[in-house]
């Protein structure tokens, strides 16, 4: 009995206390004098840039925070890989890594279709258009020795980079070589193949073809639309440098998640209202900025909405191309009516197309159904305002129905 | 239909508390009151709020967005704790929450407060008359 006691007490000692994500987080968010938010889908390195005044964050501490995030089963994880094999470029003859940086001869590239996709002359010339040596992307490639004992040089990503490269003039193009010839028999028979010229080659193909789409596919993260907008706000894009001084001017910035006060994530949203057109050509923001300010006189605290600032720009630019003046005071009375009716600026947006699709399900609709949110809220505000009693002439909905 | 979000204190002593939201609050408080004798504590709100479904869901949201750092634990019944506040503050704040966003959700009436089941039956008709 008593040495099951101990073991039941042993037992009771390494139980060891559950990791939660939270606590994690929060346990290492306290190392830092400036806080910042750590999401599986997004660490804001913006802010935690804060920490190392506004310049370069050390990849370690990144990576540290990365760890952190995805959990206890990444945090001991130490390998000794050196990809260089110990050396850096200029490789021992017969001693060179499976993988290595080269300049690769125009004669001796080649573009295998087995693991390479169609070429597209557009895409080529789009990248030549916006060229620039700094930003090449090292193609990748894979070295093969063929059964008649030619080698070549079989491109698997940057195909199109690197036809680019020759139009330019290059004549030697810089690569990320897979040698397949440093690969043992071993090695080659675990992936499954078998031991033969023939062989050797399909792996070299299994190799490139899977790199191919894991590059180009399944582990591509597209740029977001907020990300591309604040690398071209620091690299001094000038439509997005305006932009940011409208936002900036109503105490608006962007944002990745609408988790604060004067968020503004929409980009591209926040793009086409920049964009829309008045009387005397481009508005460059002036309908946009009436209509954030529109939000943030009225709901001091929260998020932009979408559909209450992007109808709202759109409602000042119609008013401007059909020759309505809207005063101010049309802003103060149309804010306080909606209010009045729903409250905070989501319950706005909300209740107007509720109350559109409550119309449309009960055929109660005269005029032609928007395709689209924007013109059902634009129509549902145009509406609302009439029959509030409000003064001030509007531009006709294309659609009417009892708000 | 109506929510009611709801704050407390802990009962035991530390010094966090509670938020949450309901659509039926008696069954709400009949959960926590599963978890200790009525002699030891009486399952209560010490502060609430009702309005709209959606408008309550909200405020939730961003009242946890406003603790996310008190909030020292995820997972179910623990990412609705708040570490270090009180429920006055946690009062206050929505206070300011309510009027900055213009939600159209009210704050119950003191002579209800603390909210306990011992007084469903006129809690419930105030609510009816909102």
């Amino acid at each position: 009995m008593a040495a099951l006691s101990l073991m039941a007490q042993q037992a009771r000692k390494v139980k060891s206390k559950p990791y939660n994500k939270k606590q994690a987080i929060l346990t290492f968010i306290k190392k830092f004098q400036h806080p910042f938010d750590m999401r599986d889908d997004s660490i804001d390195l913006r802010e935690m840039a804060k920490n190392y005044n506004d310049g370069p964050i050390p990849v370690e501490d990144i990576h540290k925070a990365i760890v952190t995030v995805l959990g206890p089963q990444y945090h001991t994880i130490t390998f000794g890989y050196d990809p260089s094999g110990g050396n850096y470029l200029g490789y021992a003859a017969g001693k060179r890594p499976k993988e290595y940086f080269d300049y690769i001869d125009w004669k001796d590239l080649y573009l295998w279709t087995i693991f390479q996709r169609d070429v597209a002359p557009n895409h080529v010339e789009k990248i030549y258009k916006d060229f620039d040596e700094s930003s090449v992307i090292v193609p990748c490639i894979i070295k093969i020795t063929l059964t008649d004992g030619r080698v070549v040089y079989c491109v698997w990503d940057g195909h199109h980079t690197i036809q680019v490269c020759r139009l330019k003039g290059y004549t030697k193009f810089q690569a990320w070589v897979i040698d397949l010839d440093q690969f043992t028999t071993a090695e080659i028979e675990n992936a499954g193949f078998g031991d033969t010229d023939e062989e050797r080659i399909k792996f070299g193909c299994f190799i490139a073809g899977t790199n191919m789409r894991r590059i180009n596919g399944l582990n591509k993260r597209p740029l977001a639309p907020y990300d591309d907008f604040m690398i071209g706000l620091e690299t001094r894009d000038p439509k997005f440098v305006a932009m940011n001084n409208i936002l900036a001017q109503h105490g608006c910035m962007p944002k990745r998640h609408a988790t604060c006060d004067g968020a503004w994530t929409q980009t591209k949203s926040g793009i086409e209202c920049f964009d829309l057109e008045g009387t005397t050509g481009p508005s460059n923001g002036a309908f946009w900025s009436r209509a954030i300010a529109f939000q943030r006189n009225h709901w001091k605290r929260g998020h932009l909405v979408l559909e209450l600032y992007r109808p709202m720009s759109y409602l000042y630019a119609w008013a401007n191309v059909q020759g309505f003046v809207l005063p101010a005071t049309f802003d103060q009375e149309l804010a306080k009516m909606m209010i009045k009716r729903w409250g905070d600026a989501e319950s706005v947006q909300e209740g107007i197309k509720e109350s559109f699709w409550t119309a449309v399900n009960n055929n109660a609709t005269v005029g032609e159904q928007p395709q689209h949110d924007k013109f059902r809220v634009l129509n549902g505000i145009i509406n609302f305002y009439k029959q509030s009693g409000g003064k001030v002439m509007l531009p006709a909905p294309t659609i009417q129905w009892k708000v | 239909m109506h929510k009611i979000l709801y704050g407390f204190a802990d009962p035991m002593g530390a010094p966090d508390s509670k938020v949450g939201i309901t659509g039926h609050w008696e069954v709400r408080q009949g959960v926590y009151q599963n978890s200790y004798s009525r002699n030891s504590h009486v399952a209560c709100f010490d502060i609430a709020y009702t309005g709209p479904n959606k408008a309550i869901e909200r405020l939730e949201t961003i009242l946890k967005q406003e603790y996310n750092w008190q909030i020292e634990r995820d997972g179910r019944g623990a990412s609705e704790w708040l570490a270090n506040t009180s429920p006055r503050d946690i009062e206050k704040k929505i206070d300011e929450l309510i009027e900055g966003y213009r939600f159209k959700i009210v704050k119950v009436p003191k002579r209800f407060l603390p909210l306990t089941v011992d007084i469903k039956d006129e809690f419930n008709i105030y609510l009816k008359s909102l």
